[in-house]
């Protein structure tokens, strides 16, 4: 493979199957094609927004991806290192590299740790600092986030909603990873909550040239953080592109549906009024041909047949519909 | 417009081992006949205490202590338990942000809904009328097939059918008010606009006004006619929602609007410093006077009444004095 410097992250036909184990020897006998053939890439310096409804498989791809799940099939390149072929020694030293930060910072930060210990944690596994240091750059990265030292010595319990989520952003960054994934950071907080954490994101995005993949179904906050948005269904991306195109030219029916369908903040912003048909089938037993065949409004025999593949729309866009030029 | 519920200086509060939770602090506001209205404020701000203390449904520790609910004409808090159980059955209904667990998960679907409508018509449950109106409502809400539907078990449904039959049981018996508690916050986005949109068409073809708690202001937006922002027990303003995203006035409401970022918004988000206070020890005055910007000496001292400022857009703030 040709190196390419601009090229943070690389999916290449990734696949997660999850087994459904019944019958009296729990035998794998069907599979949750949680992610489906998916291959993207991810710049140097960009946030790459991953959208969808819940089920789609957003959240298996940003996990699959730091091999915090074993894919299926398929390849993720890292920094140019392909992340399936290497051992596990040189995976941990990966692991430097990318940090997540998850949803509910209720349940993602130790109860009975202090903070000092699960925010300097990675150091200890990671480095080989003195307890001094790491103290110091614990301390450090608290102040990055907007906390003080004095919070060093505290529970999570004794923290807010949006004081976790900095703590759990300390710990992602005190590694200095060059990429974090974002799995829904801000779902769980109040409106003026998740003003202050996305702020504080795009700070210390610009302050340590971080990458992110950042998974939500907000599609303000997708137009907010974004450079590039990628939308899922079922499993697979069905539209990719620049958020201008995404957003102003959309060229998949589900991805219209989609931001139709999110209700926008303002009572003047204009917008197309689709009523979303029927829900979304279970990723057991997705439909075949194209798995939004069923929900879609201009389908034709065609896409109950055949699969349909990425296009090119335009520089940078993608999509995967066999009637996009006529729709 | 008329006024179909006034509720007037409403006081909840829930007694526990910290102390105790002055949750509601004299909430004040109307809902008018076939008003689309939403509740919206961050959690902890009192809007689900609101509609359940409406509805009398507030259990041991807690207890309303002072106000009022005038439901058409009828302060509903000096009720007997008997006379509201028929407001609850026939006049007002509620449904919740979880529809499975509001389900009994023993009894097919279509039994509790004809159970609804048996109580509040006062008919036989196994009677054809009541067969009918089950089937019928089933229909309306967008279920195909109700021989088939009313057999089904809860377990059996996804989470927006269940939803479905949720607002089925509740405008079974054609009420005067239905309040919805975050009705979608618990179903996917293509399902909660399905919903939204199915509350809407069916409350504006029975003439029924609607309430609608929410934190998402994006909802209130879009399906919203008017609404009231609340803070830490307390109403902070109401008004028709175009006006009040326009033309905020309470500090809280204008820090809360920018803080929320829509299609388009360039540069830092806006935010409101401080926190949340605990209700336990609630800020004196205006409980939003520690976070506010342009707090005042009296803001500390005095709650601030609220007042219409111009015909239909009440604000609770003394800068408006």
């Amino acid at each position: 493979m040709a190196v390419n410097n601009d090229v943070l992250v690389k999916i290449n036909s990734l696949k997660k199957y999850f087994p459904v184990r019944s019958g009296i020897f729990l035998r794998a006998k069907k599979y949750v094609r949680a992610v489906d053939n998916v291959s993207f890439t991810i710049k140097k310096n960009e946030t790459l927004a991953l959208v969808g409804e819940s089920g789609c498989g957003k959240t298996t791809i940003g996990r699959t991806i730091l091999h915090l799940l074993e894919p299926t099939d398929g390849e993720v390149i890292f920094d140019n290192k392909n992340l399936t072929k290497i051992s596990k020694d040189e995976l941990k030293e990966l692991r430097k590299g990318m940090q997540i930060v998850f949803q509910n910072p209720y349940t993602s930060l130790h109860p009975r740790k202090l903070v000092k210990d699960i925010v300097g944690e990675p150091l200890k596994i990671h480095t080989d600092f003195s307890s001094v240091e790491i103290l110091r750059r614990v301390k450090e990265t608290l102040e990055n986030v907007g906390l003080r030292e004095e919070h060093m010595y505290r529970y999570p319990h004794e923290f807010s909603g949006g004081q976790r989520q900095r703590i759990a952003v300390a710990r992602a960054i005190i590694l200095r990873p060059k990429f974090i994934v974002l799995d829904e950071p801000t779902s769980a907080l109040d409106v003026s909550v998740q003003a202050r954490i996305l702020n504080l994101l795009n700070k210390l995005k610009e302050e340590l040239s971080l990458t992110y993949l950042f998974i939500t179904h907000d599609l303000a906050v997708v137009d907010y953080m974004a450079d590039r948005v990628a939308v899922m269904y079922l499993g697979k991306v069905v539209e990719i592109g620049k958020k201008d195109d995404i957003f102003k030219r959309p060229a998949h029916p589900y991805t219209r549906v989609l931001e139709a369908a999110i209700p926008i903040p303002d009572p003047f912003f204009k917008k197309e009024r689709i009523l979303p048909k029927g829900e979304v089938p279970n990723p057991v037993n997705p439909p075949k041909g194209c798995r939004f065949h069923t929900r879609c409004d201009y389908a034709v025999d065609k896409c109950k047949e055949l699969e349909p593949q990425l296009e090119k729309v335009d520089d940078e866009h993608y999509v995967a519909c066999h009637r996009w030029k006529e729709i | 417009m008329e006024k179909l519920l006034s509720v007037r200086n409403l006081r909840t509060i829930f007694h526990t081992y910290r102390g105790v939770v002055k949750a509601l602090n004299g909430v004040s506001f109307d809902v008018y006949k076939k008003d689309f209205l939403g509740v919206v404020g961050e959690t902890g701000c009192g809007k689900s205490v609101t509609s359940l203390s409406i509805m009398r449904l507030i259990e041991d520790p807690g207890e309303i202590v002072d106000g009022s609910v005038v439901f058409e004409g009828r302060d509903l808090l000096k009720l007997s338990e008997e006379e509201m159980q028929k407001v609850r059955a026939k006049e007002i209904s509620m449904i919740f942000q979880e529809p499975k667990m509001a389900l009994n998960p023993v009894l097919k679907v279509g039994y509790q809904i004809a159970e609804a409508v048996s109580t509040a018509e006062d008919l036989p449950i196994k009677s054809k009328e009541v067969q009918e109106k089950v089937y019928e409502i089933l229909k309306a809400v967008g279920l195909p097939d109700p021989e088939s539907m009313v057999e089904k078990y809860p377990h059996e449904l996804s989470g927006g059918m269940a939803q479905r039959i949720m607002i089925a049981m509740g405008l079974v018996t054609k009420p005067k008010l239905l309040i919805a508690d975050e009705p979608t916050s618990a179903l996917d986005v293509t399902i909660q606009a399905q919903i939204l949109h199915l509350i809407k068409e069916l409350v504006s073809e029975m003439g029924t006004s609607a309430m609608i708690i929410t934190h998402n202001l994006g909802v209130v937006a879009e399906y919203c006619e008017r609404v009231v922002i609340m803070y830490a027990g307390n109403v902070a303003e109401i008004g028709n929602v175009k006006t009040i995203f326009k033309e905020p006035l309470h500090p809280y409401t204008k820090g809360l609007i920018k803080a929320v970022p829509v299609i388009g918004t360039k540069g830092k988000l806006q935010t409101i410093r401080g926190i949340v206070p605990d209700l336990v020890n609630p800020p004196s005055g205006c409980r939003f006077h520690p976070r506010c910007d342009h707090a005042l000496d009296i803001c500390s001292k005095e709650l601030p009444p609220i007042k219409e400022v111009e015909p239909g857009h009440f604000v609770a703030c003394h800068l408006y004095d």
